[in-house]
């Protein structure tokens, strides 16, 4: 499974997860025979992922540097495609997300490590 | 590039170093031909961790790397030392994000009945 940002797979993402969430409206009446009722009304998704902070530039994939200037200068949305590029795989899904937030753990010794969160703004297709 | 075989090319590329060990400069497996009165260098490398990501197996690796100096005359394994040490310390490229000194040893080496001195790094190496 891989995430592709604008065009190119986000480098060295260690993991991801994706939440689809549907808002129910409650439209329980004293007709409802005790029984609440529901009704399904907007839907939503998010995207959170995980990855390594590469060290230069890369034509191929997505590196972190891009993505920092573009949350910092940009407030576009990005085109987003989740999907399973593996033998066999079927599954891919694109939408249009908004960075919502971006932060980066640095410490004495270990691996640069990055993660962000995507609110998607339209449908998932 | 591997990892061994940068390390490699930094040991062989120094004219200093192949000078002072007559171009004995071993990776892993040290010839058992080789004269006892021979100066060499052998290095070492064993992986202690990795991180995997979905693009790929293995992104990020951590190695431990050992120098080895062996000579008969221990004057010559401090002579050696600095010239490795500034070879290697703090060394990196697009491939060995970090190189770090960590520890130096030394004795007799019985087997190989020479004098020692060993260099201890630490290596994050990005394929």
């Amino acid at each position: 499974m891989s995430i592709t940002w604008g065009g190119k797979v986000i480098a060295r993402t260690t993991d991801f997860s994706i939440e689809i969430n549907k808002e129910i409206v409650d439209i329980t009446t004293l007709q409802s025979a005790g029984w609440k009722e529901k009704l399904a009304d907007l839907k939503d998704w998010k995207i959170s992922f995980n990855a390594l902070v590469t060290r230069g530039a890369d034509a191929t994939f997505q590196v972190y540097d891009a993505i920092l200037n573009d949350f910092l200068t940009s407030d576009a949305p990005v085109t987003i495609v989740i999907a399973d590029g593996g033998a066999g795989g079927t599954f891919s899904k694109t939408g249009s997300a908004i960075l919502a937030s971006l932060s980066t753990g640095v410490s004495v010794g270990e691996k640069v490590t990055y993660s962000g969160s995507l609110e998607g703004t339209g449908g998932l297709t | 590039m591997s990892f061994p075989t940068i390390i490699n090319n930094i040991l062989e590329g120094s004219q200093d170093l192949v000078q002072a060990t007559d171009g004995n400069i071993f990776g892993v497996h040290y010839p058992d031909a080789l004269a006892t009165t021979k100066t060499a260098v052998v290095f070492t490398y064993k992986k202690d961790a990795a991180t995997h990501t979905l693009q790929k197996k293995n992104t990020l690796q951590e190695f431990n790397l050992v120098i080895w100096i062996l000579s008969l005359d221990n004057e010559i394994n401090e002579n050696i030392v600095p010239i490795i040490r500034g070879l290697l310390d703090d060394y990196e490229d697009d491939n060995i994000l970090d190189l770090i000194f960590e520890d130096e040893d030394g004795g007799v080496d019985q087997e190989k009945q020479r004098y020692y001195k060993s260099l201890i790094y630490r290596a994050t190496y990005q394929d």
